[in-house]
C-alpha cells in the first residue's frame, strides 16, 4: 500500500489526512504546537497512522507524497518577528513603501473600521527607514538606462549592511520589469563573497516582474522578511520528516493554488501567505470535478470569520490584489474574500438607537461563545443555535465538550432580548437571521462584482459553523444545491493532497493595440521556458504539464486588467491581435456589464504570463454504491428545535452524521450531528448521501 | 415592540439591520463601477468619484466613503430635476439625466454627475446618482483650471440636466452634444459610461431587493436609515459641550486675498456653521456655490463625528445648520465662475468646518482622543497637457500632492502621507504609472522632512516630488493651481502648529541630463545648477526636458505644545528622516547629537531657553490686570477642559480660565485669548518648508498665544497681518453653570 499525505497546519490545529492508493481517506487532527510547528504535524501524521494500525514510520514509509500547508508566514507576520531586512531601491523612491499609496491606511478594512477616521493608521514598517537605501541608477519607461549604475560606489553601503546586521535584503528598482539588469548586478554584488551564509537576497525583477512599484516593492520586502523564517521552518520539517523515513517527495502548498518543492517554497517565502485558504479552495475544485458540479462557491465558517471562494470553469479565481497586515502583494493568490461572520460573532444592542447588530466583534475561541463555559458571558451565534435546540448541549463534538445551555439563554435575555422587549427564543432566531443574511451579502457581492450569478452555483459548506446556516444563505441566493463534504472538517489538508504542482511566470511590457505578435511570442517563449526549466529543478515526481498563456489587457488609461487567455492560433493570426482583443473585450463586458468595453479609448496590454500545472500521481477516492434508501438506523431522537421567529418550536428527527450511508435519502426539516459539527436541512429540502459519504442537500423541489 | 419605540423605526430590528447592509453594498457597488468602467485615473486610480442612494424625494440616503461633496450634491440634482422637469421631458425607467451645473447641483463644471429614477412597476420609488471628476469638458484652458475667466462664461460650457438615456438607450444627439467641447472626447465618453453604468448596477441591485424584501420594506428601510443615523448623530452631539467655536482661513489667488471665516455653535442636539462673514466673491476660479458649501460642511460633520454611524447626509441635515451670504467666496452669487472649488472654497469650507468640530472635540474629555488637528490644509496640484513623441496627445492631472498628511490628536501623531479627508480611500499613482502616462522622469517622490506640524503630537508628512520631461522636449501646457503657498492651511490644535505650506518651483535651463550620465540622482535642487522661477498659488506654463520641478504639498497641523513632545519621539522622527536636526531643536527644543541620540541636559536647557524666548518676545495680554497665580491644581479632575492645557476653573463665584500649571488667566467672561501673553512671528518659524521663498512677500503672520506664567503654548494662529486676534473657543457659560453646579 502507497499514500498520499497532507497536513494543514494552522494557528490552532494541525489536520493530516491520508489517502490509499485504494482511495481511502483517513483523517486526524492535533493541536498546534507553537513555534515548533513540526512537532504538531508529526502528531497529526502519527495520529493518522494509529488510525490505521501503523507506526509514525511505517506510514511515512509508504508515503509517496507528503503535502503540506503552513501558516508559518502568517505567523511571522502577526508576530512581526521576521529576519532584519533592508531594501534597496532607486534613489529619490525610498519612501515608496512607507507612502503605500496613501490609501495603505485603509487597505484591508472594512467599512466600519474606514469610516473610524481618528483609529486610522498606516502598516507597521517591514523595512525601518534606516535600512532603505536609495541607490544611484535610473532606468525609464522605455527600459533604457538614464543612470548607470555604479558599483564601486557602493562599498560604504555594503559596510551600512553588515553593521545593521542585516539577515535578508530586499531589491526593488524602478522599471526593472522592462530591464532586469541593475537588479542583478545589485544582486550579485550583495551576495558576492558570502559564501552563501550571507543574508537572503531577492529581486523583484525575478520574484514579480510586474509595472508598479509599490506593490512590486511591497511583494519583494515581505519576501526578504518572510522567506528565512520560512526556510529554517521547511528545512527542519523535511529532515524531521526523513529522519523518521520519508523517503518520497515533500511538496509545499502556496498562495496560487498548488504545491511546489521545498527548494521552491524556500526562495518564495511570501507565496506561503494564503496557503491554508488556498487548501481549502483546491479540496473544493477537486471534489466539485469528481461531482461534476461547476460552478462552485466555497464557503468556509469558522469561529470568527466566514470566507469565500469560487470555482468557475474547473478553476478559483485569482484575487484582483490581495492584502496581508495591510500591504499588497502583488502575485497570483487565490481570491478568498471574508467578513467577520462565525458561531464566534457577538450579537449587541446597540444603547442610543435599540438596533440589534451582531459582530463585527468574536468571542473566538476564548473567552468563547457562554455556553463554552470558558470565561464568554457576551451571547455569540453559537449561543443562538444552543437556545434555539440546533445544536444539542450534550453532543456537541461528538460529547466531548458539554455546553452550558443555561448560560447561552442567560446571555441572551441579558444582553439582548430584556432590551429588545422579546422572548429569548425571538431574540436568538433574530441574531440567526442576521448573520445568514450578511453571510449571503458577502457571497452576492463576490459573485455579482464579478458578473456572476450566484443561482446559477452549487455551495460547498466546510468549516466547524458551515452546516447550521448554509441550507439558509444558500436559499437566499437561490443556489441549486448543498455539498457538505465527509472531510469538512480537514478539508484544507484534502485539498492540499489533491493538488497540482503549479507555476507561474509573468512579466510586464505595456504596449498599445496593434500588437506586434512576434514580440509575444518572445515573451510566451522566454517564460515557458524559465518556467520548464524552474519545474524541472523542483524535482518532483509530476508528469503531463498542461500550459496556458494569459495576456492582462486594459482599455487605455485603466489600472483594472481582465486576465484573457491566447492560443497558438492566435499569435499566427497576423491580425495585430485583434482576435485576442475581442475575446478581452467579450470578458471585460461579461464582468462589468454590456456596453461598458470602448474600443476607442484605445487597448493596452499590460503583463504576459504563463501559468504551468502538472500533475502529482493522486489516488482516485473510493466510490461508494448506493446502499439502502432508508435511514431509520441513523436516527438518534426527535426532539423540538426552533425554526422559525423563534415563536414555537417543532420536534423534528436528528440523525448520527456517522451512520448516514449512500443512498439514504431524508426531507427536511433535520438536524443531522456528526462528530465536529451539525447540519440543519429546512422544510422541503432533500437530504442525500453521495458515494463518497459527502452530505448532499437539494434545495430545488419543495416536495415537504 | 419596545425597540420600535426607542428607536422609532418602522421595521423591526433584525430587518432593519439586514437592509441597512445590504442598501450600503449596494451603493458601493455603484461606486466601485465607476472607477472599473472608467478610463480616467481619476477615477481608476485616485477614485475622485462617488455614488448616492436617494428616496423619491431625492433625500440621501447613503453615499460612499469616496469624494463627499461630488455625492452629497446629488440631492441637490434630484430635487432640481423633480422641480424642473417632472413634467417635461417627464421621468422613465431607464432615464439617467446628465448635469454639470454648479449653479443646480455640482462641485465645478469637470465633477459631472448623473442621475437616474429608481422604479418599482409604474411608481418611481427612489433616485440613485454617480459623479465623476472628468478631465476635460472643454473651455478655454484645458483641464479644469480657467485661470484667466472674469465670470463663468469664460469657464467651462454648462450642461444640462439634460437627458442622456432615455429609457436605457443613449441619446446619441445629447451624447455628441456633451462630447465635442472636450480636447478629450473618447475620455469623457468612457466617463459618462461608467456613471451610466453605475446608476443601472444600482437600480438593478435595486430591483433585486425589491423582489426579495418587497418594495414597502426597502422604502421603509430607507427612511429608517435616515432616522437611525440621525438618532445616533443627535445622541453624539448631546456628548459633546456647548459652546462657540471659530476659525479662520485665507485663500490666496491672484494679488488678492480671500479670509474665509465660520462660527460653529453646539447646543444641545443641534449644530450650526455660519459662515457669513466670509470675503466677497471672487470673478471666477476659487469660489463655490452654495451646493458645494453644504457638501463641504456634511463632509467634516462626518468625518469628524460619525466614525460609528451610518454616512446618511439627509440626516445630518436634519441636524446640522449652514448659514452663508450670496455673493461670497463659499456661497457664489451668478455669474462668478467655480470652476476651481474643490480646491479652493469647497476645501476651505472643510477645513473650516473641520478645525471647529476638531475643537470641540478637544473640549470633549469623553471624546478627545479623537480631536483631529486640520488634516492636509490643501493640496498642491498639477495637470499636464501636450503632445508625446509620436504626436499623440496626453493629458490629464497629477494627484501626488494628494499624499499630504493627517491631522495629530491628543495621544498620537497624525498619519504621514495620510491623504486628505474629501476622500479616505483617495490613493495615488505609482510613480511608474505616471511615467507611463506623461512623458515625464520623477527624481524622487518623498514623505517631506519637517513639513508635518509642529505639536506634542506632530502632525502627518506631506509629501513632495522632483520631475523632468522626459521622452519630449517639451510639455507645453502645465497649469499649477493651490492655495496655501504663503500661508500654512492645515491648522494646528491647542498649541499645535500648522503644517509646512505648499511650493512650486521649476529650475530651468539644469544640467540635470549631466548628472544623470555621470551616475547620479540628484536628490535635491541644491544638487543641481539652473535658473530658481518661483511660482504663486497659481500659473500656467511649460517645461522642458532640461527643466526640474519641484513641488511640496501640505501635511498635516499638530497638536499640544510642540516643546512638550517626548523627545525619544523627536529622535525617531530624526531617524524617519521627518525632523531635521536643526529644526528639532529650533522647533521641539530637542538637542540630538552623534548618531540621533538625544541629549538630555542640552534638550533641558534648549526648552527653557524657548520659554524665555517666547517670555521676551510676547506682549502683554490685550486686556490686563487678571492674571493670578493659584499654584497648582488637579486640572483633569477638578476643571473644565476646553483644550490641552487650558480649563476653567468653576470652583469659585465665577468661571475663570486656568492654565493646566495653576495660573488663572481671568474671568470667562472674556475670551481667554485677551487675557494670554502674545508674540507674533514671521510663518517661517514654523518649518523650513513654509514659504521659504518669500513668495508676495510677508502678508501674513504667525501668533502664538501663552500662559503668561509657563508660557506654554496654548494656541497658534496664522492671520493676515491686519486681522485682528480670533476667539476660536469657548463653552457656554450657561452650560458652565450648570457644570459648576455640579461639582
Amino acid at each position: 500500500m502507497s499514500y498520499t499525505v497532507a497536513v494543514d497546519s494552522g494557528g490552532t490545529f494541525s489536520d493530516c489526512v491520508a489517502i490509499s492508493d485504494a482511495g481511502v481517506v483517513t483523517k486526524a487532527k492535533s493541536p498546534s504546537t507553537p513555534p515548533d510547528f513540526e512537532r504538531g504535524v508529526l502528531n497529526a501524521v502519527g495520529e493518522v497512522a494509529e488510525r490505521l494500525g501503523f507506526s509514525l514510520r511505517e506510514l511515512l514509509e509508504q508515503t509517496t507524497i507528503f503535502a503540506h500547508g503552513t501558516t508559518v508566514a502568517t505567523n511571522i507576520l502577526i508576530n512581526h518577528d521576521g529576519a532584519k531586512t533592508a531594501l534597496l531601491t532607486t534613489r529619490g523612491h525610498e519612501d515608496a513603501i512607507l507612502i503605500g499609496r496613501t490609501v495603505q491606511k485603509v487597505a484591508g478594512l472594512s467599512e466600519e473600521e474606514i469610516i473610524d477616521v481618528a483609529r486610522l493608521r498606516k502598516a507597521t514598517p517591514l523595512v525601518p527607514r534606516t535600512r532603505i537605501h536609495g541607490v544611484d541608477e535610473r532606468v525609464d519607461r522605455a527600459g533604457q538606462v538614464v543612470v548607470p549604475l555604479d558599483i564601486e560606489r557602493l562599498d560604504d553601503l555594503r559596510d551600512r549592511l553588515r553593521d545593521a546586521g542585516v539577515e535578508a535584503i530586499a531589491i526593488s528598482l524602478l522599471w526593472s520589469f522592462l530591464n532586469p539588469e541593475h537588479e542583478q548586478q545589485l544582486r550579485d554584488w550583495a551576495e558576492n563573497g558570502a559564501n552563501g551564509d550571507g543574508p537572503f537576497v531577492t529581486i523583484s525583477s525575478d520574484l514579480v516582474p510586474v509595472m508598479r512599484e509599490y506593490e512590486r516593492t511591497s511583494t519583494t520586502v515581505l519576501n526578504a522578511y518572510l522567506t528565512p523564517a520560512v526556510r529554517r521552518y521547511l528545512g527542519k520539517m523535511r529532515d524531521e520528516l526523513r529522519g523518521a523515513g520519508h523517503t518520497g517527495a515533500v511538496a509545499i502548498m502556496h498562495s496560487a493554488g498548488g504545491v511546489s518543492s521545498v527548494e521552491e517554497a524556500s526562495r518564495r517565502g511570501v507565496s506561503l501567505l494564503s496557503s491554508g485558504p488556498a487548501g481549502g479552495m483546491l479540496g473544493t475544485r477537486a471534489l466539485a470535478e469528481r461531482l461534476g458540479l461547476d460552478p462552485v462557491l466555497a464557503t468556509d465558517v469558522g469561529g470568527t470569520s466566514f470566507d469565500v471562494g469560487l470555482v468557475v470553469d474547473g478553476d478559483p479565481s485569482y484575487a484582483e490584489m490581495p492584502v496581508y497586515a495591510q500591504y499588497p502583494v502583488a502575485l497570483p493568490t487565490i481570491d478568498v474574500p471574508s467578513v467577520g461572520a462565525g458561531g464566534g460573532s457577538i450579537g449587541w444592542v446597540e444603547p442610543e438607537t435599540g438596533i440589534l447588530r451582531v459582530g463585527p466583534q468574536s468571542a473566538g475561541a476564548r473567552p468563547g461563545p457562554a455556553c463554552y463555559g470558558v470565561g464568554g458571558t457576551l451571547p455569540t451565534v453559537t449561543d443562538a443555535n444552543v437556545v434555539l435546540g440546533r445544536i444539542n448541549p450534550d453532543s456537541f463534538l461528538g460529547g466531548r465538550m458539554k455546553l452550558d445551555a443555561d448560560a447561552a439563554y442567560t446571555a441572551i435575555q441579558t444582553h439582548i432580548s430584556d432590551q429588545l422587549g422579546m422572548t429569548v427564543e425571538a431574540a436568538a432566531a433574530a441574531m440567526i437571521d442576521i448573520v445568514d443574511a450578511q453571510m449571503a451579502d458577502l457571497i452576492r457581492r463576490v459573485t455579482v462584482e464579478r458578473g456572476l450569478d450566484p443561482s446559477a452555483f452549487a455551495v460547498f459548506g466546510y468549516g466547524g459553523a458551515a452546516g447550521l446556516h448554509v441550507d439558509s444563505y444558500s436559499s437566499k441566493l437561490d443556489c441549486p444545491e448543498i455539498v457538505i463534504p465527509r472531510v469538512a472538517s480537514v478539508f484544507s489538508a484534502f485539498g492540499i493532497a489533491s493538488s497540482d504542482v503549479k507555476r507561474i511566470e509573468m512579466v510586464s511590457e505595456p504596449m498599445l493595440a496593434p500588437f506586434d505578435l512576434s514580440r509575444w511570442r518572445v515573451h510566451f517563449e522566454r517564460l515557458e521556458r524559465k518556467l520548464r526549466e524552474g519545474l524541472e529543478s523542483e524535482g518532483l515526481p509530476t508528469s503531463g504539464l498542461e500550459l496556458r498563456c494569459y495576456v492582462d489587457f486594459q482599455f487605455r488609461g485603466q489600472v483594472h486588467t481582465v486576465r484573457t487567455p491566447v492560443y497558438e492560433e492566435d499569435l499566427d493570426a497576423g491580425d495585430g491581435g485583434e482576435g485576442v482583443i475581442e475575446r478581452f473585450a467579450e470578458l471585460y463586458e461579461a464582468k462589468y456589464g454590456s456596453g461598458t468595453a470602448y474600443r476607442k479609448a484605445g487597448v493596452e496590454a499590460m503583463t504576459f504570463s504563463v501559468e504551468g500545472k502538472a500533475t502529482l500521481p493522486m489516488p482516485a477516492l473510493d466510490w461508494i454504491e448506493d446502499e439502502s434508501p432508508d435511514p431509520d438506523a441513523a436516527l438518534l431522537e426527535r426532539r423540538p428545535v426552533h425554526l422559525g421567529d423563534g415563536s414555537a418550536a417543532e420536534e423534528i428527527p436528528i440523525y448520527k452524521a456517522e451512520l448516514l450511508r449512500p443512498g439514504h435519502e431524508l426531507v427536511g426539516p433535520l438536524v443531522v450531528e456528526a462528530e465536529d459539527t451539525n447540519v440543519l436541512v429546512r422544510a422541503g429540502h432533500r437530504l442525500w448521501i453521495d458515494g463518497l459519504l459527502n452530505m448532499r442537500i437539494d434545495l430545488g423541489g419543495n416536495q415537504g | 415592540m419596545s425597540s420600535a419605540v426607542k428607536s422609532g423605526l418602522r421595521l423591526d430590528p433584525q430587518t432593519f439591520e439586514i437592509l441597512r447592509h445590504r442598501l450600503w453594498y449596494i451603493n458601493d457597488e455603484g461606486a466601485l463601477t465607476i472607477s472599473r468602467v472608467s478610463g480616467s485615473p481619476v477615477a481608476t486610480e485616485v477614485f475622485d468619484m462617488n455614488a448616492g442612494l436617494m428616496t423619491g424625494e431625492g433625500d440621501l440616503v447613503y453615499i460612499d466613503n469616496f469624494i463627499c461633496a461630488q455625492a452629497t450634491t446629488l440631492a441637490s440634482l434630484v430635487k432640481h430635476l423633480r422641480a424642473e422637469q417632472a413634467e417635461n421631458p417627464g421621468f422613465e425607467p431607464g432615464d439617467v439625466f446628465l448635469c454639470n451645473d454648479p449653479y443646480i447641483s455640482v462641485c465645478h463644471q469637470t465633477c459631472v454627475q448623473v442621475a437616474g429614477p429608481i422604479f418599482h412597476g409604474d411608481d418611481l420609488v427612489g433616485w440613485t446618482g454617480a459623479s465623476l471628476h472628468a478631465i476635460d469638458t472643454g473651455g478655454p484652458t484645458a483641464g479644469q483650471v480657467q485661470l484667466d475667466a472674469a465670470d463663468i462664461h469664460g469657464e467651462q460650457p454648462l450642461f444640462g440636466p439634460v437627458k442622456v438615456v432615455e429609457k436605457g438607450s443613449f441619446r446619441r444627439d445629447v451624447e455628441s452634444t456633451y462630447l465635442k467641447n472636450s480636447r478629450l472626447p473618447d475620455l469623457l465618453a468612457l466617463d459618462l459610461r461608467a456613471k451610466v453604468a453605475a446608476v443601472d448596477v444600482i437600480r438593478r441591485r435595486m430591483g433585486d431587493a425589491f423582489d426579495e424584501f418587497g418594495v414597502e420594506t426597502v422604502l421603509a428601510g430607507m427612511a429608517d436609515i435616515i432616522d437611525y443615523a440621525e438618532t445616533l448623530l443627535r445622541a453624539r452631539l448631546r456628548e459633546m459641550p456647548d459652546g462657540t467655536w471659530r476659525h479662520r482661513g485665507y485663500i490666496e489667488f491672484g494679488d488678492k486675498v480671500y479670509d474665509c471665516h465660520v462660527t460653529m455653535i453646539k447646543e444641545g442636539e443641534r449644530l450650526t456653521f455660519d459662515f457669513g462673514d466670509t470675503a466677497e466673491q471672487a470673478p471666477a476660479t476659487i469660489n463655490c456655490t452654495v451646493h458645494g458649501l453644504r457638501g463641504g460642511v456634511l463632509a467634516a460633520v462626518l468625518v469628524y463625528l460619525c466614525w460609528d454611524i451610518p454616512w446618511s447626509p439627509a440626516a445630518i441635515s436634519r441636524v446640522v445648520d449652514v448659514k452663508s451670504r450670496p455673493g461670497t467666496v463659499v456661497h457664489a452669487a451668478w455669474p462668478a465662475g467655480v470652476s476651481k472649488s474643490t480646491t479652493t472654497g469647497i476645501w476651505e469650507v472643510r477645513n473650516l468646518a473641520s478645525i471647529t468640530i476638531g475643537k470641540m472635540l478637544a473640549a470633549s474629555e469623553r471624546h478627545r482622543s479623537r480631536a483631529m488637528a486640520g488634516w492636509q490644509g490643501v493640496k498642491a496640484l498639477e495637470e499636464l497637457f501636450g503632445k508625446d513623441d509620436d504626436g499623440r496627445p496626453f493629458g490629464g492631472p497629477l494627484l501626488d500632492g494628494m499624499a499630504g498628511g493627517s491631522g495629530a490628536m491628543p495621544g498620537r501623531d497624525g498619519i504621514d502621507t495620510g491623504g486628505h479627508t474629501s476622500s479616505l480611500r483617495a490613493t495615488i499613482a505609482n510613480v511608474e504609472s505616471y511615467e507611463y502616462r506623461y512623458p515625464i522622469l520623477y527624481l524622487y517622490r518623498r514623505q517631506t522632512q519637517d513639513s508635518g506640524g509642529p505639536g506634542k503630537f506632530r502632525g502627518g508628512a506631506g509629501v513632495s516630488m522632483m520631475y523632468t520631461a522626459h521622452g519630449v522636449e517639451n510639455i507645453d501646457t502645465k497649469i499649477l493651481h493651490t492655495f496655501g503657498v504663503e500661508q500654512p492651511e492645515s491648522p494646528g490644535l491647542c498649541g499645535g502648529l500648522p503644517s509646512c505650506t505648499n511650493s512650486f518651483v521649476i529650475l530651468r535651463d539644469s544640467d540635470v541630463r549631466e548628472r544623470f550620465g555621470s551616475g547620479r540622482m540628484p536628490a535635491e535642487l541644491g544638487e543641481i545648477e539652473g535658473d530658481l522661477e518661483i511660482f504663486g498659488a497659481y500659473a500656467n506654463t511649460s517645461m522642458t526636458s532640461d527643466d526640474v520641478y519641484r513641488v511640496v504639498s501640505m501635511g498635516g497641523g499638530g497638536y499640544g505644545d510642540p516643546i512638550e513632545r517626548d523627545p525619544a519621539l523627536v529622535a525617531d522622527d530624526y531617524e524617519r528622516m521627518l525632523v531635521s536636526v536643526e529644526w528639532a531643536e529650533r522647533v521641539y527644543g530637542v538637542v540630538l547629537g552623534e548618531d540621533g541620540i538625544v541629549d538630555e541636559a542640552a534638550t533641558a536647557a534648549r526648552r527653557e531657553a524657548i520659554r524665555a524666548e517666547r517670555r521676551a518676545a510676547a506682549a502683554a495680554p490685550l486686556v490686563p490686570g487678571h492674571g493670578e497665580d493659584r499654584g497648582e491644581w488637579d486640572a483633569e479632575a477638578d476643571g473644565v477642559r476646553l483644550g490641552e492645557a487650558l480649563f476653567y476653573d468653576v470652583s469659585g463665584a465665577a468661571p475663570v480660565y486656568r492654565s493646566r500649571a495653576g495660573y488663572v488667566l481671568g474671568p470667562a467672561t472674556h475670551a481667554w485669548h485677551e487675557l494670554a501673553a502674545i508674540a507674533r512671528f514671521p510663518v517661517q518659524r514654523i518649518g523650513p518648508e513654509v514659504n521659504a521663498n518669500h513668495v508676495n512677500g510677508e502678508r501674513f503672520e504667525l501668533r502664538e498665544l501663552y500662559c503668561p506664567s509657563s508660557f506654554t503654548l496654548l494656541g497658534a494662529e496664522i492671520a493676515r497681518k491686519e486681522d485682528p486676534i480670533l476667539f476660536d473657543a469657548e463653552l457656554s457659560l450657561d452650560a458652565l453653570a450648570s457644570t459648576g453646579a455640579v461639582a
